[in-house]
């Protein structure tokens, strides 16, 4: 009865030297466990890519190249941007022209990021994003 | 890795901290993240300034209110300016 006890928690526990396996041993468990790259490399996070990208004066939109990320577990952060100020030309002038300062951003595929904005009026934007990957 | 981004006539116009090597004929391999390089253009192995042009000021257009006093004070004047 002790013997057949034992031998029972042998097989579950297994031996160090198992190898890594979902429906093994305890220790073949935890092998492939510890093989998972969350655990391996100690973070969630799989690459971090940061960029600064200009839309020139007569750009609306404007594009930068990254390394290539999984785009399904990648998020685009938007980290501000600045543009100079603009006013309404004659005859009207009197208004000061602001959308040319709002921009959006685009993960646009694996390798590309993507800045937009509805107009420029004749000024530079700058942009400044974080590309975080995850495995 | 760094690298500036570059459009046809060479003029830096993204700086990017990348994960790994990238082999792109529009980016150029940087120390680290410059930001001061964006908007001057790569001369040989060398980055440049680009001269902006001088922005000339618009004269602006007096507002309508303006204008109307001045055509009444120039019918008062009787075409006169003061």
């Amino acid at each position: 009865m002790m013997e057949a006890l034992l031998s029972f928690f042998r097989r579950q526990v297994g031996l160090r030297t198992d190898t890594a396996s979902t429906t093994g041993s305890l220790h073949a468990k935890i092998g492939t466990m510890i093989g998972k790259p969350i655990i391996a490399n100690g973070s969630a996070v799989k690459s971090v890519q940061r960029g600064t990208l200009v839309l020139s004066s007569t750009q609306t939109t404007n594009t930068a190249t990254i390394s290539a990320v999984n785009t399904a577990k990648t998020m685009l952060n938007f980290l501000g941007a600045s543009a100079g100020s603009s006013a309404e030309t004659a005859p009207t002038n009197r208004y000061a022209q602001t959308s040319h300062h709002f921009v959006r951003l685009t993960l646009t595929n694996s390798t590309t990021v993507t800045a937009t904005r509805v107009s420029h009026h004749d000024r530079e934007a700058t942009v400044s994003y974080e590309v975080i990957e995850y495995w | 890795m760094y690298y500036a981004q570059i459009d046809m006539d060479g003029i830096c116009y993204a700086v990017t901290q990348t994960t790994g090597p990238i082999e792109q004929d529009d980016l150029i391999e940087i120390d680290g993240y410059d930001e001061s390089l964006l908007g001057k253009r790569r001369a040989g192995e060398a980055w440049e300034d680009v001269p902006v042009e001088p922005e000339i000021p618009v004269e602006p257009e007096p507002d309508r209110i303006t204008q109307l006093e001045q055509v009444v004070d120039a019918m008062l004047t009787g075409g006169e300016t003061l």
